[in-house]
């Protein structure tokens, strides 16, 4: 479940955050959809290092 | 070919609004059986049985959340409406994105109240301790859930707010 989420947050926000930027890019500024772009890119941006370490920690553990 | 697409489109509107009703309400009956399980003088068996529950709805929940975002998607795509084309959708989408926050803020604090009941079953020496590490972090969780729930109404309301039916021709909020 913990996997799902993670990965749930950083794809989620990827997708989310660069759908609002590349809008923000053709359709000019729009502050919601600029709130939208930080709050979704920066939401992926957290949750990406804890989903590498996740990752790592499962390889580890495979490995021994 | 129109009818499926219509059917299509009415389906997944109606899986969208009832997977976010489920959402609330779940959420709701977590927030009843919490009471008891931070309760230190209720009897350990009771708590623990309400944890399991808890922890089986949290997992629905959590599906839940994640597959709304999918359903979402595939409704914007039905209908012909770019993510972040109108203002009510731009609304939602940052509800949303408050969220995905109000969630990650919340997964650490998910598994205490069983992780220590279990602990306490089986004898653990730090009663009081784990008690209080429960009670601590289904307190801190509090704020957080009200905010979810403020949010998804405030969705809700937004969505029901701009229904199309077959007179209106223009959204409320455009």
């Amino acid at each position: 479940m913990v996997w799902l989420l993670w990965i749930f947050v950083v794809g989620g926000g990827l997708l989310m955050g660069g759908a609002s930027a590349l809008s923000l890019v053709n359709r000019g500024f729009d502050l919601v959809v600029a709130a939208n772009a930080l709050l979704y890119l920066g939401t992926a941006a957290y949750g990406a290092p804890r989903l590498l370490r996740l990752v790592s920690n499962t390889v580890r553990k495979e490995a021994r | 070919m129109n009818d499926t697409h219509s059917l299509a489109e009415f389906t997944l509107r109606g899986v969208h609004a009832f997977t976010i009703a489920a959402w609330l309400l779940f959420d709701f009956i977590v927030y009843w059986l919490h009471f008891k399980v931070k309760d230190a003088r209720a009897d350990l068996h009771e708590r623990l049985e309400r944890a399991h529950i808890m922890h089986g709805i949290d997992t629905v929940v959590a599906y839940i959340f994640i597959g709304t975002l999918p359903i979402g998607i595939a409704l914007a795509w039905l209908t012909n409406t770019p993510l972040f084309s109108t203002e009510w959708l731009n609304w939602k989408h940052l509800m949303y994105g408050l969220i995905i926050v109000a969630a990650i803020v919340l997964i650490p604090v998910s598994g205490t109240a069983l992780r220590n009941l279990e602990a306490m079953k089986k004898g653990a020496p730090n009663v009081d301790e784990l008690n209080r590490q429960i009670e601590r972090d289904m307190n801190r969780a509090m704020p957080w859930v009200f905010l979810i729930w403020t949010l998804i109404i405030a969705m809700t309301l937004i969505s029901v707010l701009n229904i199309k039916c077959p007179h209106c021709h223009q959204l409320i909020f455009g």
